[in-house]
């Protein structure tokens, strides 16, 4: 399958390096909104560090479709992004559910990555908490399940 | 067998054995134009090819005891791509999937959330339209499927 090699590497690195996951990362704020004042307009620039990858599926061997993953990653500045995944049948293309815990408050976001395992790309943000209530706009990411991720989040 | 058929056969082993059972909510600087997407599957769709069902994680031996899972992809005419994820929620009393399903348009995603009734009476068709990215940022409505038809109908506010 596409994807054995890479989550088999994904995994294994996430086992080396949990240990030494502190790793220099800026929170990097542009427009109005920002990670630690929240805002439901203006562009959040996160960085985040994977902390695990939990495959959810019947066998030990490579995910396949129908399978499942957890991966969660620590954010640069406070917080943590938490992704669902389930793969489909369809070559790299995955549906995910992303919720990001800022000091502030929640942002939930889904949709589908058609380049699998990398997963990169827009998916929309559904809603937030506290002072992301009612916040919508995207959220787009250069590798979910990257071991160091940029994560940009437009909202308004 | 078709995508769609092996959806209606997926809803209806569910059903197996089982008793019967404001405008826009948009904030912000986008505005999603209300309108109504008439979505359809090439007649040529056939399992594997143009769609495919996939059973996931099964708890117990049957496939769609509650907890049970299952992927679908779908292409949509005009270069669109349909993946809707489910879990199945309850068989008793009633038969409910909750599912997250994601249209990927040439205009952007167009994300939709909610709970899939069997029941008789149930709404087996229609869930809440709740985001969606480039021209669907925002996006809130409804999504409609109906299992035996190849055409599905997205209302956007």
């Amino acid at each position: 399958m596409f994807r054995r090699g890479g989550f088999c590497t994904v995994r294994s690195t996430v086992a080396t390096r949990t240990g030494l996951s502190v790793l220099a990362a800026a929170v990097v704020l542009a427009g109005c909104g920002n990670a630690s004042n929240g805002s439901t307009s203006g562009a959040l620039k996160l960085r985040a560090t994977q902390t695990s990858f939990t495959p959810i599926a019947p066998g030990t061997g490579a995910l396949q479709p129908g399978d499942a993953f957890v991966t969660s990653s620590n954010i640069a500045g406070g917080g943590h992004e938490n992704a669902y995944c389930v793969l489909a049948g369809r070559a790299h293309t995955d549906l995910c559910i992303v919720t990001v815990v800022l000091p502030r408050g929640q942002l939930s976001a889904q949709g589908v990555f058609v380049n699998a395992p990398k997963l990169s790309g827009t998916i929309a943000v559904l809603s937030g908490t506290k002072a992301y209530d009612r916040a919508v706009g995207s959220l787009t990411t250069d590798g979910l399940i990257a071991h160091s991720q940029s994560i940009t989040i437009n909202l308004g | 067998m078709s995508v769609r058929v092996m959806l209606a056969v997926a809803l209806a082993l569910a059903a197996a054995g089982c008793g019967s059972a404001s405008g826009t909510s948009k904030v912000g600087a986008n505005v999603v134009t209300p309108r109504t997407l008439n979505l359809s599957m090439p007649t040529t769709n056939v399992g594997g090819v143009g769609g495919q069902f996939t059973g996931g994680y099964t708890p117990g031996a049957a496939l769609f005891n509650p907890g049970s899972s299952f992927i679908i992809w779908n292409l949509l005419q005009g270069s669109g791509l349909q993946v809707i994820y489910c879990v199945v929620a309850r068989q008793h009393p009633g038969q409910t999937f909750w599912c997250a399903d994601t249209y990927v348009l040439p205009g952007g995603q167009i994300d939709a959330v909610g709970d899939y009734d069997n029941s008789i009476g149930g709404d087996a068709g229609t869930i809440a339209v709740v985001g969606g990215t480039g021209a669907y940022v925002g996006a809130r409505g409804t999504a409609t499927t109906i299992n035996d038809d190849p055409n599905y109908t997205i209302r956007l506010k």
